[in-house]
């Protein structure tokens, strides 16, 4: 049952993050998912306490909700930046030759859409000469830190 | 519950002390972890019913929502900082090299490398140099077009 649960509330979270974009216009897509998934959670627990649900039964329903949103998260951030799904969404229309996706999918345009995000983002800063700010360094050091623990160390080739 | 937690954790400990210089590639870490999905809860329920531990269903999904989320979030940890392009060009940037005069080879190189990727994995052909999406293929685009969908987002560029 508390796998229905979590599924049943990953429908629903999904359904108000489509919904949300009308009246929550200017936030982020992420944020406006993080909204929802608090909301949702927010029930989920509410619900455990006034109908006094057995709460392993509750926990097992949230796990699982956390586990399908995060995949959900995965999944919509991939689609929405990942090079590979852009080119099959170029595909997807009609069959193309290299030069034809370079055309289309302009390699100049790509970098300069990863530069202007990271830009967006406060982790880069400057005109041609980009510097990571003090954000970024940050950033960096932590990631970093997280590569050097699940990776062996290897250099990166440019 | 907290055993299957101390388990993964052990496993976690094993991976950054040996299991990493082992499961360098993608395959191999997507092969061990969905294993381990598999597998580890299983070791869990024998361990406890080992030690006289009372056995309910709910233990089941409780233990496979957990090692799910360890799973996944594992693997994303390690696939952002293993290819990600952003990360790269940050990396770059600290080391000094300004990318952005390498913009449009970097660009290029990305899409021969992922073109190359895709074919590999079966979903796009190629015939006389013209590519198109396989059925499985045409399949991910379409979903992922749903999942932008949902998002309220248009592909972006």
């Amino acid at each position: 049952m508390s796998l229905i649960y979590g599924i049943f509330a990953t429908c629903m979270a999904v359904l108000l993050h489509w919904v949300s974009q009308f009246p929550l216009k200017s936030m982020g897509t992420l944020a406006r998912f993080l909204v929802v998934f608090g909301a949702i959670t927010g029930v989920l627990i509410i619900l455990q306490i006034a109908l006094k649900l057995p709460l392993e039964d509750t926990l097992s329903a949230i796990v699982w909700f956390v586990f399908l949103c995060e995949l959900y998260v995965f999944l919509f951030t991939l689609s929405l930046s990942s090079i590979s799904v852009k080119i099959l969404q170029l595909l997807r229309h009609r069959p193309m030759t290299f030069v034809e996706i370079e055309t289309t999918y302009r390699p100049d345009a790509m970098v300069n859409k990863r530069f202007e995000r990271l830009q967006t983002a406060g982790l880069i800063e400057g005109q041609n000469n980009f510097t990571l700010t003090a954000k970024g360094r940050k950033l960096m050091f932590l990631l970093n830190f997280v590569k050097n623990i699940l990776h062996c160390n290897r250099k990166q080739a440019w | 519950m907290a055993l299957h937690i101390l388990l993964l954790a052990m496993f976690f400990i094993l991976h950054t002390a040996i299991l990493k210089r082992y499961l360098a590639s993608e395959r191999r870490i997507l092969l061990f972890h969905i294993g381990l999905f598999i597998f580890l809860p299983f070791c869990s329920i024998a361990i406890k019913s080992q030690l006289g531990g009372q056995i309910i269903s709910l233990d089941f999904f409780l233990i496979y929502g957990i090692s799910a989320i360890y799973s996944l979030s594992f693997l994303e940890l390690w696939s952002l900082t293993e290819g990600s392009y952003s990360l790269q060009i940050l990396n770059a940037l600290q080391a000094g090299i300004n990318v952005r005069d390498l913009g449009s080879s970097i660009g290029h190189q990305k899409q021969v490398n992922r073109l190359k990727g895709m074919t590999g994995l079966g979903l796009i052909q190629e015939h006389n140099n013209v590519f198109e999406v396989s059925r499985i293929g045409w399949l991910i685009a379409l979903m992922t077009s749903f999942l932008a969908w949902t998002a309220g987002a248009k592909l972006r560029e």
